[in-house]
């Protein structure tokens, strides 16, 4: 097995690249796509994305922090609603609070989340997360 | 509290998720998924979902070999002979699971490679599986229909696949039955006219202004159980399964009780009953995955790379405001499980303790008393129970009576004529659940047009009047032996509920 602990020499932009993946019916809230290549910031202000943050959302396209929390699970989820939603009106399909909606599972690189620290999994360049709602299988 | 629990300490927070194990319960490989608090990496998995599939297969692996109840007494099985099984097939992630688990671990081809021993061939489970799919496309709000899709769902697997419009539960039929909704005891009548469009008739009857959506819902289930029933009986088949996981039936158990489903509970929630109503049919129904949490069949899904359907039904869907109570239920369940992982399970083992109407009367060698609209076990008098526990309004009464009397007290004659001949009569012969669902559980809007001002009526599918005649026929070979039961009609319900009476 090859070990790749160390991504190559500090290629560290502002910007990560993800795969987000959508099944189970989740994908008609995220423009009735499976599969999304997302670039987010490495770093968030974790006020910001407070449920109580009266400032509205910064736009994708501002500069990223070159420092601060590095971007977790909870941050892309915010980031998935604010960004990625299709219907900003219904939030609660998607997210409960600053969790998921109970009923969705999320695979990160094929791992239960709640092996990987759930909302505190720190992302890292070309993870793979895929979240599976449960809710309408028959 | 009741239930023997200490009290939780109300200032104590969620109990704080104890971290999953880094490790699986079984090997030092790193685990891939937690199942309630067990961590397993997928060889580990994969053992633990198969093995709680075999045994939540396992009535129906019985029955396959000993063969039906009437075979078990005369022996009539021979040893190598098997039961055909239809499966019941939407499409969906569970129902698509319960396909490979049958296929791998039901069904052994002689050419199979993954054999690890190929000259051993153990004999197949069953002697073979058909593919049923309902295209309830007919539904409104079920959007168009997607058989073609599904047919290339299984078109890998080697069993047949067959799909069949929910409509045809109205065909064969040579008469129209139908039911006037505006008597409260259902009369019933047949005539030979048919009409163009039964199934949206009969599910557009249900008017959002006197049904909930749970109503849709419910009558929607019934009339798609009892088609799968018919189908399955039709090809042959002894056994029906079905892709229920855990969590649907958890949610099925509560969303029931709400419904006034409790007395069919058991059937409804079990792992198999005995679906026969007749002597000689004989059909189990079965839910292999009954045991089996959403969440294992979703990963076993995508680590199998099991295509499925996304299923957008009206009822569970994604319009919360119009969701009926399973929708309700769902969310709620799926908050719960969250944080107690044990929720569902909970909710099972609890079902399943109440047992199965179904199983007593195999015991005590009686035949059954069924529903005729959704065909699960019903007791005797849900009308007389619901008028009983309901307050009705004086004028619902008094437009019960065809001869409509100005006079404010109620006439007499009215208890005769709401039964010109209980023969025809409906009501006394439903469950509870499918009585409020026929009935109206809603207030009539105010302004709305009487009763009897515009004819309600509303078609049935046939097997509802094969059924009703059979519950009067065996009622009639009882009634030598228990006595007729006192029909009392309006007149004695009113004088009981009297007090309750609002007058407009
Ligand atoms: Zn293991
Ligand atoms: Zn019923």
């Amino acid at each position: 097995m090859a070990t790749d602990s160390t991504t190559a020499a500090s290629e560290a932009g502002p910007m990560i690249s993800l795969t987000v993946e959508f099944g189970g019916g989740m994908e008609l809230l995220f423009h009735h796509q499976h599969s999304h290549n997302v670039q987010i910031p490495r770093f968030y202000d974790p006020p910001s994305i407070a449920p109580t943050s009266s400032s509205s959302p910064a736009p994708p396209t501002a500069p990223a922090p070159l420092q601060g929390k590095k971007s977790d699970i909870r941050y892309l989820i915010w980031w998935l609603r604010e960004y990625l939603l299709d219907d900003k009106n219904r939030p609660e399909l998607f997210s409960q609070g600053e969790t998921i909606r109970p009923g969705i599972l999320i695979l990160i690189n094929s791992t239960d989340w709640e092996l990987e620290g759930e909302l505190e999994y720190e992302l890292e360049e070309g993870d793979e997360c895929v979240f599976i709602s449960t809710l309408h299988g028959g | 509290m009741s239930c023997g629990q200490p009290a939780p300490d109300e200032t104590q927070e969620l109990p704080a998720a104890v971290a999953p194990a880094a490790t699986c319960v079984r090997c030092s490989l790193p685990p891939g998924i937690v199942v309630r608090t067990t961590s397993y990496c997928w060889e580990h998995f994969h053992d633990h979902f198969t093995f709680a599939y075999r045994k939540g297969i396992d009535g129906a692996r019985t029955r396959s070999r000993s063969g039906r109840p009437q075979d078990v007494l005369n022996g009539a099985k021979r040893g190598t002979k098997r039961s055909k099984v239809m499966l019941a097939f939407s499409g969906g992630a569970s129902s698509r699971v319960l396909l490979d688990l049958l296929q791998k671990n039901s069904f052994t081809r002689p050419d199979d490679p993954s054999l690890s021993n190929p000259r051993f061939k153990p004999p197949p489970t069953f002697e073979s599986l058909e593919i049923l799919y309902v295209d309830e496309s007919g539904v409104p709000g079920f959007g168009p229909d997607r058989t073609e899709e599904v047919r290339a769902l299984v078109a890998e697997t080697p069993f047949p696949f067959r799909s069949i419009k929910l409509e045809s539960i109205f065909t064969p039929s040579t008469t129209t039955f139908s039911t006037s909704y505006s008597t409260p005891s259902l009369l019933t009548s047949t005539s030979t006219s048919t009409p163009l469009d039964p199934l949206t008739s009969l599910l557009s009857f249900l008017s959002p202004s006197t049904h909930s959506p749970t109503s849709l819902a419910s009558l929607h289930s019934s009339l798609l159980h009892s088609l799968l029933r018919r189908e399955a009986l039709s090809s042959g088949c002894e056994i029906l399964l079905t892709g229920e996981t855990a969590n649907r039936v958890a949610i099925q158990t509560i969303a029931g009780m709400a419904e006034g489903r409790g007395f069919s509970m058991g059937e409804e929630v079990g792992c198999e009953w005995e679906a026969s109503e007749e002597e000689g049919g004989g059909l189990l129904v079965a839910r292999p995955l009954s045991s089996i949490l959403l969440k294992e069949v979703t990963y076993y899904a995508r680590i199998r790379e099991l295509e499925s359907l996304t299923m957008r039904r009206p009822e569970t869907g994604v319009e919360p405001k119009k969701a009926g109570i399973e929708a309700l239920v769902q969310d709620f369940v799926n908050g719960l499980e969250a944080n107690f992982p044990s929720t569902v399970s909970t909710i099972i083992r609890t079902a399943q303790k109440l047992g199965m109407r179904s199983a007593d009367e195999r015991e005590r060698k009686v035949e059954g008393i069924r529903c005729p609209l959704c065909g699960l076990p019903a007791q005797l008098g849900a009308e007389d129970w619901r008028k009983a526990i309901t307050i009705s309004t004086l004028s619902d009464l008094k437009s019960a009576a065809p001869s409509s009397s100005s006079t404010p007290s109620l006439p007499a004659p009215a208890a005769a004529a709401d039964l010109p001949s209980p023969e025809a009569a409906l009501a006394p012969l439903l469950c509870y659940s499918c009585l409020l669902i026929m009935q109206g559980t809603l207030p009539p809007p105010r302004g709305a047009p009487t009763p009897d001002e515009e004819e309600k009526v509303v078609v049935l599918p046939p097997y509802v009047e094969e059924m009703a005649r059979r519950r009067r026929r065996i009622a009639e070979e009882e009634e030598g032996v228990v006595g007729r039961r006192t029909v009392s009609g309006v007149e004695g319900v009113r004088r009981e509920v009297e007090g309750y009476l609002l007058d407009e």
